[in-house]
């Protein structure tokens, strides 16, 4: 078209701008599709396909496929030659088809006459008897019928015949066709079998590699640009989990994770050695599999891992980099920085275990196998009172984890509370208490003070800090109690009691380890101190350090205090964990005596001296103005002359704001203060704040200019909580670097110098307290998870392990064939010409044997150990196993528990003679460690829910008896918690998988007088559904029942306010030996059953058990031999489980190996035929019903 | 009763794993004895007549010489065990078990060696009832109640000495001494022992003595059909190092 001249555009160029503007916009649409269809989780699908290919490939190069693959090619080999065999035949094979047709033909029509003849003779037959009715038996006509029946029964038969030889002429010619082609058939079957494993990856292969061009082709299109929409092979995977959601400004937002749209293996098996993102999940066994307890489906991935689940790419699902070399390697291939605009980033793998804590906070003690990180961070929250200032709201622990400052004029003096206070490190290196003042924000860095006066007074130094210390040493002086103690009502006897802080037992909590890089005291003038002892000391062992270190000790308390301490620790502090060891006041002032005397506990860290409180009384001034500032100068000024003008005033004035400001009273009572608020921050959902509600301060200047980091570095800092956290218990007044702020408004948290274990620990905990997303819980304890929870955290507090064990170690080593076992056992002492020291509790084995063979200065010849549980090929409990290759041990998991057995047991060993328990003194220096071990040494554990009544246990628990009287360590009495004492009970009977519903529902019963049919009638009218067979099934310990039915029981339980750990009936627990029914047969047959019993168990001729055990309150024959003491039989009854008991009798080595009771009854031979002419077994069930009678059996006079 | 019992541990003679004697071997003949000055004997171990002597001992107060360190009146020590290990000897190990017996309320004998994987049978030839209670490190540990009139019986195969008490009577004490050596002998109440069938040769033996400790021997040559002549001094066992634990 020409232009026309009568427009103002030009028609020709606009078509020309018209033409290359659509080419334009079209090529832009062409682009924007691609561009929107190429997103790398795409091209990590394909990536995957091509490994999966790879794999599919290798399998089928791997031996078992090419064993099945050459078996394929040879059975196709022989297949071939059979269908030639079979069509070689094929005229054969027609011939007999046609003539089976035939025959089918022959028998149809054989079967159709047979038919016609079988309905003739029945209508001839009716026809007969029609006849016979009518005219009777006797007529003639009647004969001749019959006759003429005959003729059609005899066509009948013969027809009948005839039919059954084309039948099995048809079946025979079957056979004859079907063999001739069960060659090939059977061929093609095992070709089947034998392929059948790699015939699932061809089929795999077929579908993501297709070999045939038209599938390739179509699965082309499938994924091209644009038409992906319709059902492409390329698909965002998505997972969304139940319930789950996040919030997203304000609303709760279901959670969708695409992760695995690139993490294509994360839930499959086998691709551990594949690289990122394709590789399996570490711990498939826990998580993501469905038969896991983390189920994909249900968690997703998010709700642990956090990051943007619903992000389709590597920048934007905010992945976090575990170390520096990561970061740096991610920015390089990925253009990696954190997601500025997400608030809750990837955890890093370090703190992963954080989010363990959203849903088994009610059970933390039980997980630690698999999150060892996080229970040590809640442990470490626990110990070091961290929940004391900072509140979190379900925190299991509320006492104040410090002593009580209410009566601290009766335990020390005022200069060592100056000096403490000052810097708790300085006497005692391992305290848990934090340092509180000469911090840095008060330290010489934040000089000014822009006081309100005017004045500018450098005044922030030591001495501001020392005034603090001696304004609140002089408050809390003030405070204390001014009651003095009662004198101690002996002098002691030092020998004495050295032997007793030995053997009371307090070496299980207390340790004495010397100051590093000091020569202990008490060896100072000791020329046979060679350093063994020191190497040997030093070893941080973990129950011993329960309590505080007693090292210095005497330098700190009074002899008064620290025996009424001892005597009853409650008195002073109600809520000490120290238990009461019910000594006598002769112990007591011995122990005394001993700490006042052995050079030790006096021995302090260099550098170490209390002093009186140095402070300045116009600092103090300047303090007071500060905390009083709501109080008019002048009145301030008039005060400052009035009451104020005597120092002690104004010191306790000001310590008491100062005590207030830096929240001592949080840990420690003190008298009036004991309703303040705490001073920290409330943790409880601490992990969900977003971040820019922390506040960093200048931290991140400071360090980027310490580090130089460039300013992307410096906001990427403040992008981590776990950044803030990690300085905050690194240096936790670093935050208020280069700020001006008033003295009493600087940040307040103490230094505790902590290690960077700890911080990591810790970090983890509190990362974890977030707010509580899984509404519905996904983790319910059951009863049972819930009272070991509660037990093991007891068993932790109360220090169960420092006398007890309670777990042998788990040992690995490799014997002479090169086969690897793990034992459960116990290391022996190594030989005697080595000191008799068994291995440590924790560590690494060989680092400790080549310590242990270079302080003897000779090479341990093999490790022994004695299995306390079975082990296939080596023996059984109570076995030796010898270890030659010391190499080749490894401790796995290191025993739990026992630390005061071995030394209660060197000290029998070692000590010339030592006092028993009826004041004798003896010696025990030829005795056999073991011997010693199991008589002196506290019990040990193993298997003891199994073994102990529960009611017993738990009556035992508080107020413990003595069982075996000649152990001088006495079991203390602990103060317990609501339901501490029941669930340390059932924590050992769900050990000793003993059946706690069943236990429950039937104490319910006992308790409440009820049978399951009364019960239930009375549950009836609550509404709740619980019929008769359901709680009689729960009792019974019926799987199915209890799942149904104990929740329901728990909760009717809950309503009448039934608690398990009552003091209750004893005879809950049936002992089949003392029921009527089992006792009455017995004794009536033989009356004098009991008399027999008793003359086997006391003849000498017998296996003399009284010789070692007392006998309802008679003392054994052995009575001047404490060594071979025995516990009261007439315990047995309340304390003992019948079926542990018998298995006691007949083998106690397999029960506690290295047990002083001997086998008494031989199973092999006859033994005591004198006294019970019966076999062992049958000996063994009369002294079985004896002891529980014994009440019955041996009255008492 | 198969093997003649020993009535007292001071009248054990030595015994020797190979008895045999020929021209091609010759014997050590030895006196273990005691150097300086005596100390002074262990107290007897006295029983009064209650229940814990009953079945061991018919009426009165029981007295028994404590074996645990007997010096002759010449200054014989006995129960000191000798052994000697030659390599490549092959021991043999004998069919019928070795046996201690518990008779008065005493182990006998108060030593017993035996050569690795014999048996050792301990019997109970008093009425009253013994327990059997092995300490061993190597061996399984055995504690077993024996019957009067019973016994019990193990195999022994790792060498080491094991000492043996009886808990019901615990001043019954013993030590079975199981040996790799190929030749050993026990001294007797005057310190003399003998070991026989030992090949021409230089020979340092090893003793060992359950207060005294262990030690080598001065040497001694043995020339074939002849017997060689050793005495042996010993004297205080060096005390055992004391231990501290805090």
């Amino acid at each position: 078209m020409a232009d026309r001249g009568d427009t103002h555009y030009h028609v020709p160029h606009l078509n020309l701008w018209f033409t290359v503007s659509s080419i334009v916009l079209l090529i832009t649409a062409f682009w924007m599709v691609i561009d929107d269809w190429s997103r790398p989780w795409k091209r990590y699908q394909a990536e995957f396909r091509r490994i999966e290919v790879r794999r599919a490939k290798e399998v089928l190069e791997e031996e078992p496929s090419q064993a099945a693959l050459a078996e394929e090619v040879q059975l196709s080999k022989t297949l071939v030659q059979a269908q030639e065999r079979l069509k070689a035949h094929t005229g054969t094979i027609d011939a007999a088809k046609s003539e089976q047709l035939e025959l089918k033909a022959v028998q149809f029509k054989a079967t159709e006459a047979e038919k016609k003849a079988k309905q003739n003779y029945n209508w001839e037959r009716f026809l007969v008897d029609e006849f016979r009715a009518h005219h009777g038996d006797d007529d003639e006509g009647y004969g001749k019928k019959l006759e003429a029946l005959k003729s059609f029964e005899d066509e009948m038969a013969r027809l009948g015949n005839r039919k059954k030889e084309a039948d099995a002429a048809v079946v025979a010619q079957e056979e004859k066709v079907k063999g001739l082609g069960v060659e090939v058939s059977s061929i093609e079957k095992s070709m089947k079998k034998a392929t059948k494993e790699i015939d699932k990856v061809r089929e795999k292969l077929a579908v993501i590699a297709p070999e045939d061009r038209p599938t390739q082709i179509a699965n082309i299109i499938r994924d091209f640009p644009g038409l992906d929409f319709i059902g492409p092979s390329l698909k965002v995977n998505k997972v969304l989990p139940p319930n789950l959601t996040f919030e997203l400004n304000f609303t709760q937002k279901p959670r969708i994770d695409m992760c695995q749209s690139c993490h294509l293996a994360a839930d499959r098996v086998g691709y551990g050695n594949e690289e990122q993102p394709f590789t399996s999940h570490p711990d498939l066994d826990l998580y993501l599999l469905a038969k896991s307890p983390h189920p994909l489906s249900e968690f997703g991935c998010t709700i642990c891992h956090r990051g943007a689940g619903e992000a389709l790419d590597f920048q934007r699902a905010d992945h976090r980099a575990s170390s520096e070399e990561q970061a740096h390697e991610w920015g390089e291939k990925y253009h990696w920085h954190k997601q500025h605009y997400w608030d809750y980033p990837m955890l890093p793998s370090n703190y992963i275990e954080a989010s363990c804590v959203q849903c088994h906070k009610d059970t933390l003690d039980l997980i630690e196998p698999a999150a060892p990180k996080v229970v040590d961070g809640f442990r470490l929250f626990e110990r070091y009172g961290c929940y004391a200032c900072h509140k979190v709201e379900w925190f299991p622990t509320k006492r104040r984890p410090g002593p009580t400052l209410a009566a601290i004029r009766q335990k020390t003096n005022k200069e060592f509370i100056n000096s403490w206070i000052a810097d708790p490190k300085a006497f005692r290196p391992t305290t848990w208490m934090p340092q509180i003042f000469h911090l840095e924000n008060y330290g010489p860095d934040v000089t000014v003070v822009h006081s309100k006066y005017g004045t500018e007074r450098a005044m922030m130094g030591p001495e501001w800090s020392d005034s603090a210390v001696a304004s609140v040493a002089s408050f809390i002086w003030s405070r204390s109690t001014t009651k003095s103690l009662p004198p101690m009502p002996h002098e002691g006897d030092v020998e004495r009691g050295r032997e007793l802080f030995l053997l009371s037992g307090c070496v299980a909590c207390h340790n004495t380890v010397p100051f590093e890089g000091q020569t202990p005291k008490e060896y100072a003038d000791d020329e046979e101190f060679d350093g063994v002892i020191e190497d040997r000391t030093k070893q941080a062992r973990g129950p011993n350090e329960h309590g505080p270190n007693l090292r210095g000790i005497a330098t700190k308390v009074t002899p008064d205090w620290l025996f009424q301490w001892i005597k009853n620790p409650a008195v002073y502090w109600p809520e000490t964990r120290m238990p009461d060891l019910r000594l006598s006041d002769r112990d007591a002032a011995d122990i005394v005596a001993y700490v006042f005397d052995d050079p030790l506990f006096a021995d302090v860290p260099d550098g170490w001296a209390p002093e009186k409180a140095s402070y300045k009384r116009d600092v103090l001034e300047e303090q007071a103005r500060w905390f009083f500032n709501r109080i008019l100068p002048a009145e301030l000024d008039r005060r400052f002359k009035g009451e104020w003008s005597d120092d002690r005033a104004l010191l306790e004035a000001v310590g008491e704001k100062w005590v207030l400001n830096q929240g001592c009273h949080s840990c420690h009572e003190i008298s009036g203060l004991e309703d303040a608020q705490p001073i920290g921050t409330e943790l409880t959902t601490w992990a969900s704040k977003t971040i820019d509600k922390l506040d960093f301060g200048f931290l991140p200047e400071i360090l980027a200019e310490k580090h130089g980091w460039d300013y992307g570095e410096k906001s990427e800092f403040k992008e981590y909580r776990e950044n803030f956290l990690e300085h905050k218990l690194r240096t936790p007044r670093a935050f208020d670097r280069r700020k001006v702020k008033n003295p009493t408004e600087r940040l307040r948290m103490p230094l505790f110098e902590f290690n960077e274990d700890q911080i990591e620990s810790i970090v983890c905990f509190v990362d974890g307290l977030v707010e509580d997303e899984v509404q519905l819980a996904k983790m319910v304890p059951t009863p049972a998870e819930l009272a070991m929870d509660i037990g093991l955290r007891a068993i932790r507090q109360k220090n169960c392990a420092g006398c007890h064990v309670i777990e042998p170690a788990l040992v690995e080593f490799v014997d002479e064939d090169d086969v690897t076992h793990r034992v459960r056992g116990s290391f022996l002492p190594i030989d005697e010409e080595f000191d008799p020291l068994p291995p440590p509790a924790k560590g690494d084995f060989q680092q400790w044997l080549s310590r242990y063979e270079e302080a003897w200065e000779d090479e341990v010849p093999e490790i022994i150990v004695r299995l306390e549980g079975p082990e296939p090929g080596l023996g059984d409990v109570g076995s030796t196993v010898i270890i030659e290759d010391t190499a080749s041990v490894r401790i796995i998991e290191p025993a739990w528990g026992g630390e005061l057995v071995p030394v209660i047991t060197d000290y029998y060993l070692w000590e010339e003679e030592v006092e028993d328990v009826d004041g004798v003194r003896r010696s025990y220096t030829e005795e056999a460690y073991e011997k010693l071990r199991w008589t002196f040494a506290p019990p040990v554990l193993l298997n003891e829910g199994a073994k102990l009544q529960r009611e017993w246990f738990f009556s035992f628990l508080l107020d413990p008896v003595q069982i075996r009287k000649q152990i001088r360590v006495k079991m203390p009495s602990f103060q317990y918690g609501k339901g501490e004492a029941g669930a340390i009970v059932d924590y050992f009977a769900n050990r000793a998988n003993l059946d706690w519903p069943a236990r429950y529902a039937k104490k319910f019963m006992v308790t409440h007088d009820q049978t399951p049919a009364s019960m239930a009638e009375e549950i009836k009218g609550t509404g709740i559904r619980l019929d008769e067979s359901e709680l009689g099934g729960i009792a019974a310990g019926n799987e199915i029942a209890t799942a149904t039915g104990l929740s329901k029981l728990l909760q009717y339980a809950e309503e009448v306010g039934f608690r398990m750990d009552a003091r209750t009936d004893p005879a809950y627990e049936v002992i089949p030996q003392r029921t009527r029914g089992v006792l009455e047969p017995i004794l009536e047959a033989d009356p004098g059953f009991f008399g027999r019993v008793h003359n086997l168990v006391t003849g000498e001729g017998g296996p003399n058990c009284i010789q070692c055990h007392f006998l309802r309150g008679t003392p054994p024959t052995q009575e001047s031999t404490p060594v071979a003491w025995a516990p009261d039989l007439d315990q047995t009854r309340e304390r003992l489980r019948p079926e542990w008991v018998r298995q006691w009798m007949i083998d106690p080595g397999k029960v506690y190996p290295g047990t002083t009771m001997p086998a008494n009854f031989s199973l092999e031979t006859l033994q005591w035929q004198d006294y019970i002419a019966a076999p062992s077994e049958e000996q063994i069930e009369a002294v079985l019903l004896w002891l529980y009678n014994l009440d019955r059996a041996e009255p008492r006079n | 009763m198969k093997i003649l019992i020993l009535l007292t541990a001071a009248l054990a003679t030595g015994v020797s794993g190979e008895a045999t004697k020929d021209d091609t071997t010759g014997s050590i003949e030895g006196r273990i004895m005691w150097e300086g000055e005596k100390p002074k004997p262990k107290p007897d171990i006295v029983i009064t007549e209650d229940k814990q002597a009953v079945g061991c001992h018919d009426h009165g107060d029981m007295r028994l010489t404590d074996n645990t360190m007997l010096i002759g009146p010449k200054g014989g020590v006995a129960n000191v065990v000798l052994t000697i290990e030659i390599k490549d000897v092959e021991v043999k190990v004998p069919d019928d078990p070795i046996q201690i017996d518990q008779k008065g309320c005493r182990f006998e004998p108060h030593i017993q060696v035996l050569p690795v994987g014999a048996t050792i049978s301990f019997m109970n030839s008093d009425t009253a009832t013994h327990n059997c209670h092995t300490f061993p490190k190597k061996n399984t540990p055995k504690n077993k109640n024996v019957a009067g009139g019973g016994n019990f019986q193990q195999v022994l195969d790792k060498a080491e000495t094991i000492l043996v008490k009886c808990d019901i009577h615990p001043w019954m004490k013993s030590y079975v001494v199981v040996t790799k050596a190929t030749h050993y002998a026990v001294s007797d109440a005057s310190g003399a022992f003998s070991v026989d069938g030992l090949p021409p040769g230089d020979y340092e033996l090893s003793w060992w003595h359950e207060e005294l400790g262990k030690g080598k021997t001065e040497k001694v040559t043995v020339a074939a059909g002849a017997t060689s002549e050793l005495t042996h001094k010993v004297g205080a066992a060096k005390k055992k190092k004391k231990r501290r634990r805090r």
